[in-house]
């Protein structure tokens, strides 16, 4: 042995005996045939996890969708599986990424890097590119089609088989010409493709309810030249058998109870929680129910509970509880709803409609001291309530999207003002005595809004656009105004002289308005707190004013996918003061473009990904500056083989800037003696990151182990440096992470994990660096064939200069499984904080214990 | 040439351990009573086996008192058929036509119905003994204390000791043994030794249509259709 490889070895085996703090990891392998309009079976494997995967989730959607499909992948004996429906699996691209997150908090991704900007993406293969023509077609047949290499596996041809084992199972192990996407399987005549499970190397399908007596399959397949193969046709017997009723009824159920009490810096939090699910189907209907309870559930504050289910079939979903629907980027896009999620799909026209409660009613606090006022009144303020906050939504649409979809939608979202009482804690209203409600004003929100898709060429081509105008009443307790109050609205308009008074001059005719706002206060509340007060800038000329309207928003996307190439132009304005309740979060006052082109090379070893964004705020120069940002990225991902390491490099500029140039004086005083201040207003700085993370795997005396490695940097300047004035504090922020990671897995039960990394920083608001170096690790053991579990660690964290602190952890974790269904699970925990800055010194301990159950 | 073979067989099994965990290698046909499985990934087994259930190289299962899986692999349909307290890792690595294969059995009994083979394709490894199979049916009861049992039913096997290296043939009608001391020997299979196959048996018809027939004389007679 050469001393290198002693020094290896030698390295590893001390890795190996250190405890670390592992994280699970995603295994997939990509399918490689993906054809358009055939469903796409995802499958993957958690290794080196820790601790319990609490669930998996894929995320899909069509390749440069915005949106993705979030659902949970279904676990059958340890591989996670889920069938991408076929309608995502288009030319254009299908787009995906694996979440798995973990009982202890943490969680792990495919793709690692990224994974929500940088999903996996498959090539949907079209039609073979070979061309057939019609008399080759006819002959192959008549003859009966080529030899198809396919092996039947189950049922053998006349075999009599259980209800409850029947399989359908073929071999395509030696059938590697054949497309996948040319499947066709009949049972007893009807097609039951949809229904099976498609891969390179086995067609499955599970019938359900086969009733007993004499089945037929007939598979159909072509070839890559779309030459007909040789049909497989045979037939079996199916007999009953006692579990006969399990076969009909289909379910899964599940419940969970925690209880948690962690400890930090000696202040102690306790959570108990209970989670339950149970899903299944009957014949042709689906359905879901779960629910979450959490003893952090209060009346004074939203809601932490949660409960769903639904019912669905092919053409009908009706889901009631909890549900965070979505249907357009402006309009509805995953809020909370406790309510109603219908939706009807027909093929050429489908309704989608939600009703129900966004935000519950908090009484929240009433002042026990008032204040008196000049005339000796007593005020009481009333502070921290909510209104009950109601939702309604609905979206018609026609097409299915495939090449065309066009959809109408219309939400309106409007608080109840009866939800809050003024008195409370026995404070009433009364001669004398007034509640003041200093907190939120009840709202109300109307959107209406269409989008188009318009896609060709295979969906190599696609055009989506979407526009929408909202309205927004920021105070609705004195109720909608007449057309005669119309007159007086504008703040200091006391003069009745028919005309609304418009800020910055100018008047509207009461005349001119044919609509008495009164009369529609059922669909919108208009009184002088509507945003905007008008919507058009009537100053401008008309063309101006519609592209400029303040309530409206409009983006548009096309994507072209062709030559290993994904082109994606996306172009977004969304003016001050559009605000939906559907999407509260989104940004307002912001227009820009972005481009981005992910490049595939070499048969999906290397993928490059570059984009290019800019966004400006202050669309209608109503702020002191508009402030541009603008930011690139690139990134390269490199997967050589099972045997080589994997290599991600990525890095991205990030800038903002505004259109100040100047420092402004601000005087304090221009007479003798002169006083001023100076305010530099200016921005202009540059964020800068790379990273590059390096990965690989090595088998060395039966252990298997995965080394990995990575750095990172961070580093934001300011560009006026330069000219700015003394004592300018600029947040600049410098940091470096470098880190090392290895697990390793033995031949035995034992699996240990080591991570070791050290972080610098440097702020420009402070006088000195930071440094954290951290190491840990971890080691699991399993006894009694798996039945119980051990996992124990060690951490050490060091930090110095500004924050100056160790902290050591030592945990030890169980896991017990018990007559098949039960699991209990305990995990302690013990940390010491020596917090040097402070002077202080904590001794935590936290745990949690779980108990569940799966039927 | 012996030699050559066992270091053949070596060789695959070193092979063998290298596999990508993510090959699709088998399927389950069958799963009755105390099943388990545990995948190259899990640190623990899982109970009840199902029906249809993909199998990956490096899987791991078990059988209870009561249980039984029948699984065929994927290029050839070769089946081995686990009957009750067993445990064994399946392995396989796939090649242009085929999968090579090994089951490596710890402890049990089962019935393998191979499909003919290229020389070293199908391996049976217990800890005594390694045997190469073609095209061939035949149960296997490994025991680690006493050793193990082949009996042939059609074909050959090839049985090599760990131990000694000796190796024996053992075809049709006949019986190898393979002790963990190194003793290996072959004989004609004696009468009721052979395990029976438990789940040969079609599943009873579960309808009987029973017809009561009465002739001239008054004798009733039963006509029972099962269907």
């Amino acid at each position: 042995m050469n001393r290198a490889k002693f020094i290896i070895i030698f390295l590893l085996l001390i890795f190996q005996v250190t405890l670390a703090l592992a994280q699970g990891k995603i295994v997939h392998r990509p399918p490689r045939d993906v054809f358009v309009n055939t469903p796409v079976l995802i499958e993957a494997l958690v290794e080196d996890n820790t601790a319990e995967i609490k669930n998996i989730k894929i995320f899909y959607r069509i390749a440069g969708k915005s949106a993705f499909v979030e659902d949970e992948m279904h676990e059958i004996m340890g591989i996670f599986k889920y069938n991408i429906p076929a309608k995502f699996v288009t030319d254009e691209g299908l787009e995906y990424l694996i979440i798995a997150e973990f009982a202890n908090g943490s969680m792990a991704a495919f793709p690692e890097v990224d994974p929500y900007n940088v999903p996996m993406f498959l090539q949907v293969k079209s039609r073979p590119l070979t061309t057939t023509t019609d008399s080759q077609k006819t002959s192959a047949d008549l003859q009966g089609g080529l030899p198809n290499n396919a092996i039947i596996l189950s049922p053998d041809d006349g075999q009599v088989v259980a209800a409850e084992e029947a399989v359908i199972a073929v071999s395509l192990f030696n059938a590697q010409n054949i497309a996948l996407n040319t499947i066709k399987i009949l049972l007893d005549g009807v097609d039951v493709t949809s229904n099976a499970q498609i891969s390179e190397d086995l067609i499955t399908v599970q019938p359900r309810n086969l009733f007993a007596g004499l089945h037929t399959v007939k598979i159909t397949f072509e070839n890559q030249n779309q030459i007909p193969l040789n049909p497989l046709i045979w037939s079996f017997t199916v007999v009953r058998s006692i579990t006969e009723a399990e076969r009909v009824l289909n379910y899964n159920a599940n419940i969970t109870a925690e209880a948690t009490s962690e400890q930090v810096r000696g202040i102690r939090q306790n959570i108990k929680q209970v989670r339950a699910s149970l899903n299944g189907n009957y014949d042709w209907i689906n359905f879901d129910a779960s629910t979450y309870i959490s003893d952090q559930e209060s009346p004074y504050k939203q809601p932490r509970n949660r409960y769903s289910a639904t019912l669905s079939t092919n053409y009908l979903k009706l889901g009631i509880g909890d549900v965070n629907p979505q249907f357009s980027e402006f309009g509805l896009r995953g809020k909370r709803v406790r309510g109603i999620n219908a939706r009807l799909m027909l093929k050429y026209f489908n309704l989608h409609l939600i009703y129900g409660e966004t935000e519950r009613s908090i009484t929240g606090t009433i002042s026990s001291t008032p204040d008196t006022l000049n005339d000796g009144t007593l005020q009481y303020n009333r502070t921290g309530y909510t209104y009950t906050r109601n939702l309604f939504a609905v979206r018609p649409y026609f097409g299915s999207g495939q090449n065309f979809q066009f959809g109408l939608y219309f939400l309106k979202s409007i608080d109840d003002t009866l939800s809050v009482d003024l008195g409370m804690n026995g404070i009433y209203p009364q001669a004398g005595q007034i509640i003041k409600l200093s907190g939120s004003r009840p709202q109300d929100n109307i959107v209406v809004g269409s989008d188009l898709t318009i896609a060709f060429d295979n969906k190599r081509f696609v055009w989506q656009t979407e526009a929408a105008l909202s309205y927004w009443n920021r105070d609705i307790t004195g109720g909608a105004l007449s057309k005669a109050e119309l007159d007086t609205m504008a703040p200091g308009d006391t003069l009745i002289d028919g005309k609304i008074s418009i800020e910055g001059g100018g008047s509207i005719d009461l005349k001119a308005i044919p609509i008495d706002p009164s009369s529609i206060s059922g669909i919108f509340i208009i009184n002088k707190n509507i945003v905007p007060i008008l919507p058009l800038n009537t100053d401008t000329n008309m063309v101006y004013a519609i592209l400029n309207m303040p309530s409206s928003a409009f983006r548009t996307a096309l994507t072209l996918n062709y030559f290993n190439n994904y082109l994606t132009f996306k172009y977004q304005r969304v003016g001050p003061d559009f605000r939906s309740f559907g999407n509260p979060y989104m940004r307002s006052d912001i227009q820009g473009f972005s481009l981005g082109d992910r490049i595939r090379l070499f048969q999906n070893k290397l993928f490059i990904t570059l984009n290019f964004e800019q966004y400006r705020d202050n669309l209608l120069k109503q702020n002191k500056a508009t402030t541009t940002t603008t930011s690139f990225s690139a990134g390269l991902a490199l997967y050589l083989g099972d045997n080589l390491p994997t290599i991600n490099l990525n890095t991205m500029q990030y800038s903002r800037k505004n259109d100040i140039n100047t420092i402004d004086t601000i005087w304090i005083s221009t007479v003798e003696p002169i006083s001023y201040r100076l305010s530099d207003n200016r921005e202009s700085n540059m964020t800068i990151r790379q990273d590059i993370r390096i990965e690989h795997k090595i088998d060395i005396l039966n252990v298997k182990n995965t080394v990995s490695f990575n750095y990172a940097n961070s580093d934001r300047s300011d560009r006026l440096a330069s000219s700015r004035l003394t004592g300018y504090a600029f947040s600049s922020m410098t940091t470096s992470m470098l880190g090392f990671g290895l697990n390793s897995t033995f031949p035995f039960p034992l699996k240990t994990s080591f991570r070791l990394s050290n972080n610098h920083n440097e702020s420009g608001l402070s006088t000195k660096p930071y440094d954290f170096v951290s190491v840990s690790g971890q080691a699991e053991y399993s006894f009694w064939r798996g039945m119980l579990s051990t996992i124990g660690g060690y951490s050490l964290t060091n930090g110095k200069g500004l924050v100056d602190f160790t902290q050591q952890n030592v945990f030890l974790g169980v896991q017990l499984k018990f007559f098949n269904i039960h699991q209990l699970r305990g995990y302690g925990s013990f940390t010491n904080l020596n917090d040097r800055t402070s002077s202080e010194v904590f001794n935590d301990f936290s745990f949690f214990l779980t108990y569940s159950m799966a039927l | 040439m012996r030699k050559l073979t066992f270091i053949s067989i070596f060789l695959i099994l070193i092979l063998l351990t290298q596999t990508n965990a993510q090959d699709k290698i088998a399927l389950t046909l069958k799963a009755r009573g105390e099943t388990k499985l545990k995948r190259a990934t899990e640190a623990s087994f899982k109970p009840n086996l199902s029906v249809g259930t993909p199998l990956f190289s490096e899987d791991h299962i078990k059988t209870g008192k009561d249980g039984l899986a029948v699984l065929v692999f994927l290029d050839d349909k070769s089946q081995i058929k686990v009957r009750e307290n067993s445990e064994m890792i399946i392995r396989g690595v796939k090649g242009q036509d085929a999968i090579s294969k090994i089951v490596a059995m710890s402890f049990g009994t089962l019935k393998a119905e191979v499909s003919p083979q290229r020389k070293g394709q199908f391996v049976i490894a217990t800890p005594t003994s390694v045997a190469s199979v073609k095209g061939t049916v035949f149960w296997v009861q490994s025991d680690p204390i006493n050793g193990d049992v082949f009996y042939g039913l059609s074909g050959s096997i090839e049985v090599t000791n760990n131990e000694s290296g000796a190796t024996i043939v053992v075809g049709a009608n006949q019986t190898g043994t393979s002790t963990p001391s190194g003793d290996v020997n072959v004989e004609k299979t004696k009468e009721n030794t052979v395990p029976q196959d438990t789940d040969q048996e079609t599943p009873a018809p579960s309808n009987i249509l029973k017809i009561q027939l009465r002739n001239s004389q008054g004798d009733i007679k039963d006509l029972k259709i099962e269907y």
